[in-house]
């Protein structure tokens, strides 16, 4: 199968990676949010991105969202893993609220039940999108108060949206969240593991 | 925990979690985890349709478990609103379902209190429910794609007509217009809308350089260019072309369209140049003549007086001006119409432009003035000017093939140290008027000795409040005398003005300063009211019963409505019987407004006095006045008599007056008689009465009565008896004697 998808006339064939718009569009809320549409006109000229308007469902290369991310990086004078973590906040808080509201409602009613059901969520999800990539989420550990998240990934780098996601999640179900990354592939470990706790 | 379908409770749980087992009575005896969390009623024990109603196959009698049907079952749960879908099967005696919840939407899940992990793995309804909101949102995104691309396309043709429009008014600009980069290399250009030489630039072409295509203004340009590229602004350069023997005017402007790229329009201005100068020479010109108009001569004079050299010259040069006034031109223009009294200006315009130099400013000020700056001259210079000028406009001028004689009245001036504009104008000014005085047709040298006296028209105005009330005006009184006799036929009262200050004011200073301030009114009663007085006194003793007094009425006496309720006063008051006061009004005061004029005199008449045309033939000469109006004198104004007998057109004219008036029945008088010879033709023409120099000059009351008290000399002709020409008469007429005798002046 050859998956084509057009973007500054490069295409993602077999055995590369893609990201379907819906994350680009994400991405392009969030500049909007943070600084206006002039924030993401300049976000997207930085990286030299000039697709017009992302569409979900079609899929970019994973290059053009981690070059909007560094652009985000520049423009907005933000290291890119605050970057990152801002936009995994934002969005479970806001873009996946909009469109898979009804969806994230069924995944669970608690920050751990919800950690626990994210693989069988994304498994359902990827019936809809055949193409997606998605990460892993394992639940060990499991306490009334904590868990070991192991998240593992095809997409290096993304660690701080994990953060992110699990800041964005803990305002979710109202509880406070305390993240410590213990083990990270970066450094050698077989994948990135995060020490989450929450009352 | 009953073992169904070949798996273990708790494989069924997990595959089914909203499994149901009955009995034969159809009693529960088995619940799903799932079902048993939703469904309260359903728990072992309880009756099957307690806790559920077969919405599907409806009507079905489900009473055992062989009832069950083969196909699709829908069960409600009781109470609530979810519906279960699934398959009843009988095995072994139990009745077992194996379903699942029904929901049409993501929503419904939550709303019924489920979760994802309610839904076995092998249920498709939420995944096809998120496969519907995914391709939904696939749809929302196209609709948004396509509301952009519209829009995107609308732009486009927006932007398409715009391009289109903004090609078509460059295509109509006058510019020529370039696009330069900033090393002044031409990237294209679109040359003018209007085909102009000057403009045409034949080196211009795409990739020359400034340099090529317009070298007389590439250095300019390229200035402009990195100025407008560095600031951003707006550059403009002008420039003069003197190419193809004529000058012409061009204006480049610059403006930045990126970092590196400017536009410049160039336009030639020479038109709006040409029309702006022709707007100025308009603003500055006379339109009928060319000449200099006021405007640009005062700043001309103010100009040669700011740079005259107050300590003189060698030569005694400075600057002169001549102040200049067609005599008669007002008669031209009310009997031949004002396009001939343009004609005529047009004339006298280009007689003088030959006298004058061009150094000096011959200006146009208005209606029949003119004025010549010279701005270092000469005092006799100036004078010789004035006189060439003078002869020159003596000529007669052809205007529409009649031959129009009119003169100039020119005063002179000289500056002197302090003087601005407006001092040395009126000085020129007064001089002028003195040239009038003198008898029309000089010109006059403004003398510093008559500034005092002519300076005081302007404070008569404020002194006549108070010269009647202070007893300064006296009456001067000039015989009439029958032609045939010889003998006094009455007097007319002239008013006299002995200023406490400047001495004796000649009527023609203050009677028009008393006219434009209207205390002609309050002096034109205190005259009635003298005169009568003056005439009962010698009436009483002195006067023959059959004389009478005539009295001036000013213009504006003749306006004021209450006018014959006062003259009946004067009258009651002094007692004169009002048939021997005659009232001299003008042609001119009654033309200014007919009606009332006409009946005012029919109110005095009416009263007993006596109405005199005064100075006839020298307002609008009509002959339908003397029916018109009732009166009772005509006084046949002194231009005419000038000219008896030597005159035949103006013995003519007199001899028709007098015609007229006696077979009217009206009396006449000749006025200003100066000598013998014309005495003798108004008796040749019959005319009954007259008054002038000839006869007798205005006198003192005590002079009339001295004349009075002798009755051989009252009622003798001059020839047997000269009237007195006495010094004390002079001084009654304010004047001096000249060897001109002056112009007959209009006062009371």
């Amino acid at each position: 199968m050859c998956r084509r998808s057009r973007e500054r006339g490069r295409t993602v064939e077999d055995g590369g990676v893609a990201v379907y718009g819906l994350v680009n569009k994400a991405v392009e809320d969030l500049a909007h949010t943070v600084g206006g549409p002039q924030t993401w006109a300049a976000i997207r000229a930085r990286a030299q991105v000039d697709v017009p308007t992302f569409i979900g469902m079609d899929q970019y290369p994973d290059e053009v969202t981690y070059r909007l991310v560094a652009a985000a990086s520049e423009v907005l004078q933000m290291p890119a893993e605050q970057v990152l973590e801002t936009f995994g906040e934002h969005w479970v808080l806001y873009t996946a609220q909009e469109g898979y509201g009804p969806l994230l409602d069924l995944a669970g009613s608690t920050l751990p039940g919800f950690l626990m059901h994210l693989d069988a969520m994304h498994a359902r999800v990827a019936l809809t999108m055949p193409e997606l990539t998605p990460p892993s989420f394992e639940c060990t550990d499991v306490t009334e108060h904590g868990l070991r998240l192991h998240y593992r990934s095809a997409r290096p780098g993304l660690e701080p949206m994990v953060v992110g996601l699990l800041k964005g999640l803990g305002r979710r179900f109202g509880v406070e969240v305390a993240i410590a990354h213990v083990e990270r592939r970066v450094d050698g470990a077989d994948h990135d593991v995060f020490a989450v706790t929450y009352r | 925990m009953t073992r169904v379908t070949g798996l273990g409770p708790g494989q069924l749980d997990t595959v089914f979690p909203f499994h149901l087992v009955c009995d034969e009575q159809l009693r529960v005896r088995q619940v799903g985890p799932s079902l048993a969390r939703v469904a309260a009623l359903a728990r072992p024990g309880a009756d099957f349709h307690a806790c559920f109603t077969v919405a599907e196959p409806r009507g079905l009698l489900l009473q055992r478990p062989e009832d069950a049907p083969p196909g699709l079952v829908l069960l409600d749960l009781r109470p609530g609103r979810l519906r279960l879908r699934g398959q009843l099967l009988a095995a072994d005696g139990l009745l077992v379902f194996l379903g699942s919840p029904w929901v049409r939407d993501l929503t419904e899940i939550a709303e019924h209190g489920l979760q994802l992990s309610d839904f076995a793995v092998h249920d498709p309804v939420v995944d096809v429910l998120m496969l519907l909101q995914t391709q939904q949102a696939g749809l929302a995104d196209a609709r948004r794609l396509a509301d952009q691309l519209q829009q995107a396309a609308r732009t486009q043709a927006r932007l398409a007509q715009a391009e289109r429009r903004l090609a078509a008014e460059l295509d109509a600009l006058p510019d020529l217009t370039l696009r330069v980069d900033a090393a002044g290399q031409v990237i294209d250009f679109r040359p003018a809308g209007v085909p102009d030489t000057a403009l045409a630039a034949p080196q211009l072409a795409v990739g020359s350089t400034l340099a090529e295509a317009l070298p007389h203004l590439a250095g300019r340009l390229r200035a402009a260019v990195s100025r407008a590229l560095e600031h951003g602004t707006t550059e403009s350069v002008d420039y003069t072309d003197h190419q193809g023997g004529r000058a012409a005017f061009f204006e480049a402007r610059v403006v930045a369209t990126g970092e590196q790229e400017a536009l410049v329009l160039i336009r030639d201005l020479s038109e709006r140049k040409a029309l702006e100068d022709k707007i100025v020479h308009q603003a500055f010109h006379d339109s009928l003549t060319g000449l200099v108009n006021r405007a640009l001569f005062g700043d001309r004079l103010e100009h040669a007086l700011t740079s005259r050299d107050p300590a003189g010259t060698a030569g005694g040069e400075t600057t002169c001006l001549l102040y200049l006034d067609l005599d008669g031109f007002k008669q031209v223009n009310d009997t031949l119409g004002h396009r001939a009294g343009d004609a005529l200006l047009v004339q006298a315009t280009e007689r003088l432009r030959e006298l004058v130099g061009p150094q000096d400013t011959l200006a146009r000020l208005g209606g029949d003035e003119f004025a010549v700056v010279l701005a270092t001259s000469p005092l006799e210079a100036a004078e010789h000017l004035a006189e060439r000028m003078v002869t020159a406009l003596q000529a007669p001028f052809d205007v529409e093939g009649r031959a129009v004689r009119v003169g100039a009245s020119i005063g002179v001036a000289a500056a002197r140290n302090g003087d601005d504009s407006e001092a040395l104008l009126r000085r020129a000014d007064e001089a002028m008027y003195a040239a009038k005085r003198d008898g029309r047709g000089r010109w006059v040298l403004h003398h510093p000795l008559s500034e005092a006296r002519s300076a005081q028209p302007v404070r008569w105005e404020a002194d006549l409040r108070t010269a009647v009330e202070d007893g300064q005006l006296t009456l001067a009184y000039q015989p009439v005398v029958a032609l045939d006799t010889g003998a006094l036929a009455g007097f007319e009262a002239l008013a006299r003005w002995r200023h406490p200050v400047h001495g004796t004011v000649p009527p023609a200073d203050f009677i028009p300063a008393a006219e434009a301030t209207g205390t002609i009114v309050p002096l034109g009663e205190w005259v009635l009211q003298e005169a009568c007085r003056q005439a009962v006194e010698w009436s009483a003793d002195l006067l023959d019963p059959g004389w009478g007094v005539n009295v001036n009425l000013s213009p504006r006496q003749l306006r004021e409505h209450d006018l014959p309720q006062r003259v009946e006063d004067v009258l009651a008051r002094t007692g004169l019987l009002p048939h021997r006061l005659t009232l001299e009004v003008t042609e001119t005061a009654l033309h200014e407004d007919i009606e009332n004029a006409a009946a005012q005199l029919r109110r005095l008449r009416a009263g007993g006095v006596r109405i005199a045309l005064d100075d006839f033939g020298t307002g609008f000469s009509s002959l339908s006045h003397l029916s018109r109006f009732e009166v009772d004198q005509v006084k046949i104004d002194k231009s005419f008599i000038d000219g008896v007998g030597t005159s035949s057109t103006e013995t003519a004219i007199t001899a028709a007056v007098i015609q007229v008036a006696r077979q009217l029945g009206l009396e006449v008088i000749a006025e200003g008689v100066e000598s013998a010879h014309q005495a003798a033709a108004l008796r040749t023409l019959h005319c009954p009465a007259a008054q002038g120099y000839h006869f007798a000059r205005p006198m003192t009351a005590a002079a009339v009565e001295e004349l009075l008290s002798d009755p051989a000399r009252s009622t003798r002709a001059r020839a047997a008896l000269p009237l007195p020409r006495s010094a004390a008469a002079d001084a009654a007429t304010g004047t001096v004697p000249s060897q001109r005798p002056p112009q007959a002046t209009r006062h009371l």
